[in-house]
């Protein structure tokens, strides 16, 4: 029952285009079956032919044959086409929707969830569930459908001989149905398995530098062979169903021409049946009995898929982070041109139930300020960061930001506000100049150069061979932290947010390039608000006033 | 050369390989002994003879249970295969990843080595585990029919072999074609895993940023391109699909005639091209069957040339000494040049010395390779001009592990594992009692913070240490290498994401861990550089300057106008 939720639930992914999908299959199905009734026709034709002699009849009956044949061949290939593209579009629209889903969770998920689990269900849940689409769904119909469309002619030429086969193959499918279930269990078993080995793997590629330098790095390695072999074991398991499947397929086979033979020759005797009509049936039921056995032997590939579809579905149904944290009504808001920038009213906020980490907290920072906010590791300054950025919700009080009172504005109103440059400068995939223009994606590459001129970037870029078009590696490895930073700073400024929110950027970096992120700050200073979460003197030295948390 | 490791595991376990040979000759014989029993029935009855059911049923059924049994065992043989490859295989890759050159995660994004492993050793397994036992199964299949159609009539069977190899011709053109898009069919996915784990990496940015939409953006121009391949692909595979539908059917027709007229000759029975043809079908379904495995086999040969393609990057190489030597020098560098690409030299001719004991730092301009020469020095860059050595010994001769079991380092970028908070500290000592990973970090001063933690020591760290400070982590890593207690530490700017409050108490953990240690600092703040017995300005690649802070102060060229104005700060 689950299954069949799950099934309709992935097929109405497709939406309209559902129909267009299904009807392929079943176009592709007939046509193709179709074919295979031209060729056992053939071979009845011949036998008739060479047992009453008529040989004049045979040029005529070939020609007949041959043309309807060619023109289900050109059916089938235009069915094929469109079910495979479909297919294939169905599972962009899936990643989408799994990337949507992975960047609108609450974000704590993040925080709670290793990033290697929701990679692996980009790279093995959703690859899976494609297969879906893109052949477990038309091994399991197609099948069917040619069953069905071989019945026909069968039935006509002699009902007692088919049905007789028919009620042979019915209990082998019975024996196959009865292995649906545990190879579910298993194929989820094996699922879980490969995701653990997964994120081992991530950690391991991910901490490459600490895996080498520590020997412990071998515990990784180890920890990821140690999975690999339990993968292995439980596989042991899933073999033993397979190979069941295999053997009451390849058995019922040899079963089934016994009962062909022993029945067959008893009609023919009797004058029920024609040689002709015999081989002809013969003929279409290896194909018959093919399609029949291979409905059995894809349902339990289909309902592992499926597995898979749940953990797509379960993830696509994560709760995602709401326009309000508290209402759902939300007033979109302007901005009021208040004085105070930022109002901070009497917050409290925890992560956990026990903990406070901040407590009825005010703070106001009017326009054009550039304020510091200093304190202890841990006393909640990052955290402070976060509530601005609406991240989390907040346990009492509220916040301000130009008017806009976060229990009231939608948060992406609110992250309009504000341009903010975080601790571990995250560069994307892909170029210098794609990295700032994520600040402002409509963005002229005049006004990019101008940010990274402010941000004191443009120097340094214009260094390399191929300037903006420097690809900056994975994380921005190609680049050094300063560098980094820089860039970062370039994207926020060209964001044009009134605010300007820095969470200890220049903590990481080296003396020099502090001094030329300063110096960009100063450029900015009574232009812009500016909220920096800072330590070092020399930066907070910068700022009009400062807050000791 | 190509398929070494990949042929050289399936080689290990050839012998399941031929027991699945022998069990599927044992599959399509007795198929064949099946059809010969029902053509001489045949025979019989249309002789006007009784057929005597009684004798071969029995016969029947023990071929029955015979080749079901073979099947099943087959099966299991098969699968069997696959998985001891793909286990091995695996194990293989992983243990190749940790000891591959280290440049090579320089050009290679984690997501698309992730990708690699995990995607394309899938295909691999479907490949042994499906396509290959059916290749097999076909061949013998092939083998026996042709026997028995031979028998019946030679010519019949020169007349089927000699018009069947246009179909092989045809596929193989068309496979060379379909396997060229199946790579960039990979390459597209790829590219939407990358897209996915950037988005969920950059999640803070993304969000603050408000640019889900050119993430959504990117996705969907990639998944249109990969619907766009698909089209060619189909439309590609499909042609051969029913251009060979069409070859093979020319043939059946001539050869039906063909068998016609010999019937009418009298030289085959009714009963034998009853036979034939019932034959003739599981003969063209084991021949067509061959060269579409072959198509399903070439996606394969795709996944496994990617994975070898890993499995033959250079490793990290060293010698055999795990010991130093007993000398004065911990560290020894003479006109060392490298560069990440060929023309950028980061590097040029740098010449210095480190003492036992001494404690050093370097300053200089960002991207003034500093970070690099950590590198070099942990062995993870080798291809250096120059000569470097380590306690003595040159770094060609040191056992790398060995080698880099006489350096603890805490880097800029701190990687927690996502495991508990012990197990993350104990990473420097896999087998640190408790008491040690204590001890450790109350030197580190984290331990007060790690027990207001809920679970204390146990307390799961989030990725990337999520739930921890900048300076907590920086903290942690420095637990852990204190726990490594190895004689040479190297800080990478170890005090830099700390506030002012822990900057005091780190500053005497460190100084306190340094003791007796040779110590390498990248240092900004003036505590660390003041404490240095030598600093070393690093400009271009190239030491300018060195000496302790007073007399480069007093020097006062470069390292004076770069410190300058820190010092009025108390920094620098």
């Amino acid at each position: 029952m689950e299954n069949y939720k799950l099934f309709v639930r992935s097929m109405k992914v497709m939406g309209k285009k559902m129909y267009l999908y299904l009807g392929a299959i079943f176009v592709m199905s007939v046509s193709f079956a179709m074919f295979s009734i031209m060729t056992s026709l053939l071979m009845k034709s011949v036998v008739d032919i060479a047992q009453t002699g008529e040989y004049q009849r045979l040029a005529v009956t070939i020609v007949v044959i041959v043309v309807v044949g060619l023109v289900s061949l050109l059916i089938y290939r235009v069915a094929t086409i469109r079910y495979n593209v479909e297919a294939k579009r169905v599972y962009g629209v899936l990643s989408e929707a799994v990337l949507d889903a992975e960047m609108n969770l609450p974000y704590s998920y993040y925080e709670k969830h290793h990033s290697g689990e929701i990679i692996s269900k980009v790279s093995y849940d959703l690859t899976k569930m494609g297969d879906i689409y893109g052949s477990r769904l038309r091994r399991v119909v197609m099948p069917f459908l040619q069953v069905v469309a071989f019945l026909i002619p069968m039935l006509l030429m002699s009902w007692q001989l088919t049905l007789c086969l028919i009620a042979v193959n019915a209990v082998m499918m019975g024996i196959e149905m009865l292995l649906l279930n545990p190879m579910h269990r298993v194929s989820k078993e094996l699922s879980g398995i490969n995701t653990k080995m997964t994120s081992r793997l991530s950690d391991l590629l991910q901490g490459m530098e600490q895996a080498r330098m520590y020997e412990s790095g071998h515990r990784t390695v180890e920890d990821f062979k140690i999975q690999n072999h339990a993968y292995s074991k439980k596989y042991n398991k899933k073999l033993l169903y397979t190979a069941c499947l295999e053997c009451s397929g390849k058995g019922f086979e040899l079963l089934c021409s016994l009962v062909f033979l022993v029945l067959g020759i008893y009609f023919v005797n009797k004058g029920y049946t024609t040689l002709g009509a015999l081989t002809a049936i013969y003929t279409m039921y290896g194909s018959f009995s093919f399609q029949f056995l291979q409905m059995g032997k894809y349902i339990p590939e289909l309902v592992g898929c499926l597995a898979n579809a749940k953990n797509i579905f379960d993830f696509l149904d994560e709760a995602r982070e709401p326009k309000n944290w508290y209402t759902d009504k939300v007033d979109e808001g302007k901005d009021m041109g208040e004085e105070k920038a930022i109002e901070i009213e009497k917050i409290s906020f925890s992560y956990h139930e026990e903990a406070e980490v901040l407590k009825d907290f005010s703070l106001d920072i009017k326009r054009g300020e550039c304020i510091a906010i200093t304190g202890a590791s841990g006393c909640g300054k990052t955290t402070l960061s976060k509530l601005l950025l609406g991240l989390y919700p907040l346990n009492g009080g509220t916040i301000r930001v130009n008017g806009l009172d976060i229990r009231k504005c939608s948060l992406t109103e609110l992250r309009k506000q504000i341009s903010y440059v975080p601790q571990e400068p995250y560069l994307f995939h892909g170029s210098i100049m794609d990295n700032i223009r994520m600040g402002r994606p409509e963005a002229s590459e005049e006004e990019i150069i101008e940010a990274a001129k402010m941000a004191n970037a443009h120097e340094f870029i214009m260094g390399f061979a191929e300037g903006y078009d420097t690809k900056v590696g994975e994380r921005g490895n190609n680049l050094s932290g300063g560098q980094r930073q820089r860039i970062a700073i370039a994207r926020a400024i060209l964001k044009e947010a009134q605010l300007i929110l820095m969470d200890e950027a220049t903590s990481a970096l080296d003396n020099e390039s502090e001094q030329l992120v300063n110096d960009a700050l100063r450029k900015m200073h009574g232009k812009k608000t500016i909220v920096m979460i800072a330590h070092r003197p020399s930066t907070v030295q910068l700022a009009d006033r400062v807050c000791q948390m | 050369m190509r398929k070494r490791k990949f042929v050289s595991c399936m080689a290990r376990y050839g012998w399941l390989l031929l027991i699945e040979a022998v069990l599927a000759i044992i599959v399509s014989y007795t198929l064949v002994q099946g059809n010969e029993i029902i053509s001489v029935a045949i025979d019989e009855m249309l002789a006007g003879q009784e057929v005597s059911f009684g004798s071969f049923v029995v016969q029947f059924l023990i071929f029955t249970i015979v080749g079901a049994m073979a099947a099943f065992v087959q099966s299991i043989v098969a699968s069997k295969f696959a998985i001891l490859i793909c286990t091995k295989y695996k194990d293989m890759v992983v243990d190749k990843l940790y000891r591959i050159e280290y440049k090579y995660f320089d050009s290679n994004y984690s997501a698309t080595l992730l990708n690699k492993v995990i995607g394309d050793l899938g295909e691999i397994a479907s490949f042994l585990e499906s396509v290959l036992p059916e290749i097999m199964s076909s061949l013998v299949a092939l083998i026996i029919y042709s026997v028995y159609i031979g028998r019946l009539n030679l010519g019949l069977l020169i007349l089927i072999l000699v018009s069947y190899p246009l179909i092989f011709w045809i596929a193989s053109a068309l496979v060379k074609r379909i396997s060229s898009l199946q790579v960039t069919y990979r390459q597209k996915t790829d590219t939407m895993a990358e897209i996915a784990q950037d988005a969920v990496n950059g999640i803070l940015v993304l969000r603050s940023f408000g640019i889900e939409d050119v993430f959504r953006k990117r996705m969907h121009t990639a998944a249109q391109e990969l619907v766009e391949n698909e089209e060619k692909r189909t439309q590609i595979s499909n042609t051969a699909i029913v251009i060979r539908k069409v070859v093979q059917w020319l043939p059946n027709i001539i050869s039906a005639v063909y068998a016609v007229y010999l019937v009418s000759c009298g030289d085959i029975s009714l009963g034998g091209l009853v036979s034939f043809i019932l034959i003739l079908n599981k003969f063209v379904e084991a021949f067509i069957g061959l060269p579409f495995c072959m198509v399903d086999a070439s996606a394969g040969v795709v996944s496994i040339k990617r994975v070898e393609e890993i499995l033959e990057t250079e490793e990290e190489y060293g010698g055999e000494q795990t010991q130093p030597l007993d000398t004065d020098t911990a560290i020894s560098f003479e006109n060392i040049e490298f560069g990440y690409t060929e023309e950028s030299q980061i590097l040029r001719k740098l010449s210095f010395e480190v003492k036992k004991g001494e404690n050093v730092a370097f300053v200089g301009e960002s991207g003034g390779g500093k970070s690099t020469i950590f590198h070099i020095l942990c062995g993870f860059y080798q291809n250096t001009k120059g000569c470097y050595r380590l306690l003595g010994r040159a770094v060609e001769d040191w056992n790398i592990e060995a080698l880099r079991a006489q350096i603890a380092l805490v880097s800029q970028n701190v990687f927690l594992f996502p495991t508990t908070v012990e197990e993350n500290i104990s990473y420097g000592k896999p087998d640190a009692t408790h008491e040690e990973v204590v001890d450790a970090c109350k030197k580190a001063e984290i331990h007060d913070f790690i027990m207001t933690l809920p679970q204390g020591y146990q307390t799961l760290v989030g990725e990337r240490g999520a739930i921890l400070s900048g300076g907590q982590k920086q903290r942690i890593s420095i637990a852990r290498a204190i726990l490594k207690d190895a004689p040479i530490l190297l800080l990478d700017e170890p005090t830099s994401a700390l506030d002012v409050e822990t900057e005091s108490s780190i500053q005497n953990a460190i100084s306190a861990v340094m003791r007796g240690r040779t110590c390498i600092t990248i240092a900004h703040r003036l505590s660390t550089v003041v404490n240095a017995d030598r600093i070393m300005v690093l400009k271009q690649g190239q030491i300018v300057e060195s000496g302790t802070h007073e007399e480069l102060m007093a020097l006062g060229q470069a390292y004076a106008t770069m410190y300058g104005e820190g010092t009025d700060n108390g920094e620098l």
